[in-house]
C-alpha cells in the first residue's frame, strides 16, 4: 500500500472540497438573489424591462459556461482600462472569476425557472392583494415571490445540482477545487485512477447532500400541506 | 507588429483566424452531433433496460444514470479520457507488452459526450415509452404483429413524437457540452481560438467571438427545433 500517496489524495481533495463548497454555496446565495430580479424583470409588462432580460436569459444560456468564464478571466484583461481600474484586484483573481461567472449563470438559469413559477401563480391570488388595497411591490414580495419560490424548490434543487455539476469547470481558470486538485495530483504523479475516481466519490457524496437538504427544505416549507392529515391522525383514536 | 483589429483578427484575409475559426467550429459542430447520435442510441438500450430488461441489466442500467448524472460532465470527460487511455494501455501491454498505442483524442471525446448524454435519452425515451398507452401495443399483438413489428411500427412512432421537444432540449446541452472536449487538447472551436487568443494576446476578441458561434448555433437549433416540434405534434397527442 502506498500510504503517502493516499495521504496526498485526500489532504489535497479535502483542500479542494472547501473551494468547491464555498463556491457552491456563495454562488447559490448571490445567484438565486439575483434569479429573482432577473425573473421579476422577465415577467414584466413593460417591454424596457422585459426585453433585456430575455436577451440576458438567452445569450447565457445559449453560450456554453466555460466561454462565458473564459471570457470573463482571460477576456477581460485584454483591456487596458480593465487593469487601470478598481475592478482589477478582483478580475485578476481566478476564484473571483469563477464566482462572478456562476452566479450570471445562475442567476439566468434560476430566473427561468423562477419565471415560470412567478407566471403559475393564480391570478386571483394577485388580484385578491390588489382589492386589499395592496400596493404593486407589496403583492410581489409577500404573495407572488414566496409562493413562486416554493413551488420552484424541487426544480431549484435540480439546479444546485447542476451548479456544483457546472462548478467543476472551474479548474480551467487555475482554480483548485476538486477536480482542479485531482486533475494536478493526476498529472503530477502520473496516476489516473485514484484521483479521479476519489474525486467522483466527492462529487456524488455532494450530489446526495444537497438533495437531502431540499428535500428537507420543500417539507419545512409545505408542512402547512402536511398539517390537516397529520392533525386527523391524532384526532383518531389511539390503541392502546 | 501583431494585428489587435477585431475584423483583422477574425476576418479571412492576411493574419485573420476566421477559416481557423470556422474548421474548429466543424469539429466542435461534428463532435455534437456524433456523440448525440451516440447517445440516442444509448438512450434506447437504457431506456429498454429500465423498462424491460432482465433485473441485472435494470441494476447496471439505473446505476450508469445515477452516478453519472451525480458527476460534473468535465470529470466523466477526464476519467474517460485519461482512465479510458490508461485502462486500454494497461490491457494492450498485458497481450503484447511494449506495444505503444495512441488513443484518438477525438473518439475519446465522443465516447465521453455520448456517455453523459446518453444519461439524459435514457431518461427522455423511458418516459416517453411509459406514455404510449398499453392497449396500443396489446392490440397489435391481439392483430398478430411480430413484438418486433409492434415496437417498429406502433410504440416507436407515437414515442418519437412525445420524445421530440424533450430530444431536443437534450441536443442544446449537448451542443454546449462540446465545448469542454477542449480540456483534452483537441483543436475544436474553443481550443482554436485558445491558440488564436494566445498567438495574439487579444483573447476576449477570441472568446466572445466563440461565444457568437454558440449562440447563433444554438438559436439555429432552437428553430430546428420548434420546426421538428411542429411536425411531430398532433391534434389530440397526450404529452
Amino acid at each position: 500500500m502506498d500510504t503517502a500517496f493516499y495521504a496526498r489524495v485526500f489532504t489535497a481533495l479535502f483542500d479542494g472540497l472547501w473551494i468547491t463548497i464555498f463556491l457552491l454555496v456563495t454562488t447559490s446565495i448571490a445567484g438565486n438573489a439575483a434569479a429573482l430580479g432577473v425573473a421579476l424583470a422577465r415577467s414584466s409588462q413593460r417591454a424596457v424591462v422585459r426585453l433585456p432580460a430575455i436577451a440576458f436569459i438567452e445569450v447565457i444560456r445559449g453560450t456554453p459556461l466555460l466561454v462565458q468564464m473564459f471570457i470573463i478571466y482571460y477576456g477581460l484583461g485584454q483591456f487596458r482600462e480593465v487593469r487601470a481600474s478598481f475592478l482589477w484586484p478582483i478580475l485578476r483573481e481566478p476564484l473571483w472569476c469563477a464566482f462572478i461567472a456562476l452566479t450570471i449563470s445562475t442567476a439566468a438559469y434560476s430566473g427561468e425557472v423562477l419565471r415560470a413559477a412567478i407566471q403559475n401563480v393564480p391570478r386571483g391570488l394577485t388580484e385578491a392583494g390588489k382589492s386589499m388595497g395592496m400596493g404593486k411591490w407589496q403583492i410581489r414580495l409577500t404573495i407572488v415571490l414566496p409562493l413562486a419560490i416554493r413551488q420552484s424548490l424541487p426544480v431549484l434543487a435540480n439546479e444546485t445540482v447542476l451548479l456544483l455539476k457546472a462548478s467543476a469547470i472551474v479548474f480551467t481558470i487555475t482554480v483548485r477545487d476538486i477536480m482542479g486538485e485531482a486533475n494536478i495530483l493526476r498529472s503530477q504523479t502520473f496516476r489516473v485512477y485514484e484521483p479521479l475516481l476519489a474525486a467522483a466519490v466527492l462529487y456524488l457524496s455532494l450530489t446526495f447532500v444537497i438533495r437531502q437538504g431540499f428535500g428537507l427544505l420543500e417539507g419545512r416549507m409545505n408542512r402547512h400541506l402536511l398539517r390537516s392529515p397529520a392533525k386527523s391522525a391524532v384526532a383518531l383514536p389511539e390503541a392502546r | 507588429m501583431k494585428p489587435t483589429d477585431p475584423f483583422v483578427l477574425l476576418g479571412f484575409g492576411e493574419g485573420g483566424w476566421g477559416w481557423t475559426l470556422m474548421a474548429g467550429t466543424w469539429v466542435t459542430v461534428q463532435i455534437a452531433v456524433l456523440s448525440y447520435l451516440l447517445g440516442l442510441a444509448i438512450g434506447l438500450i437504457g431506456a429498454w433496460a429500465k423498462l424491460k430488461g432482465p433485473a441485472p441489466a435494470r441494476f447496471v442500467a439505473e446505476g450508469y444514470t445515477t452516478v453519472v448524472q451525480g458527476l460534473p460532465d468535465i470529470l466523466v470527460i477526464l476519467i474517460i479520457y485519461y482512465g479510458g487511455t490508461s485502462a486500454i494501455r494497461d490491457l494492450a501491454s498485458l497481450v503484447s507488452p511494449g506495444v505503444e498505442i495512441e488513443i484518438n483524442a477525438f473518439a475519446a471525446g465522443v465516447t465521453a459526450l455520448a456517455v453523459i448524454c446518453g444519461t439524459y435519452t435514457t431518461g427522455v425515451f423511458r418516459a416517453a415509452f411509459m406514455a404510449v398507452p398499453r392497449g396500443q401495443s396489446e392490440a397489435a399483438l391481439a392483430l398478430g404483429l411480430h413484438p418486433l413489428q409492434v415496437f417498429a411500427k406502433v410504440t416507436l412512432p407515437q414515442a418519437m413524437r412525445l420524445a421530440a421537444a424533450p430530444l431536443g432540449n437534450v441536443w442544446l446541452v449537448t451542443l454546449k457540452d462540446a465545448a469542454l472536449i477542449s480540456v483534452v487538447g483537441i483543436r475544436d472551436l474553443v481550443g482554436t481560438a485558445a491558440s488564436g487568443a494566445a498567438y495574439s494576446r487579444q483573447p476576449f476578441t477570441f472568446y466572445m467571438a466563440v461565444a457568437a458561434i454558440f449562440l447563433v448555433l444554438s438559436l439555429v437549433s432552437m428553430g430546428l427545433k420548434a420546426w421538428v416540434e411542429r411536425r411531430a405534434y398532433k391534434p389530440g397527442m397526450r404529452a
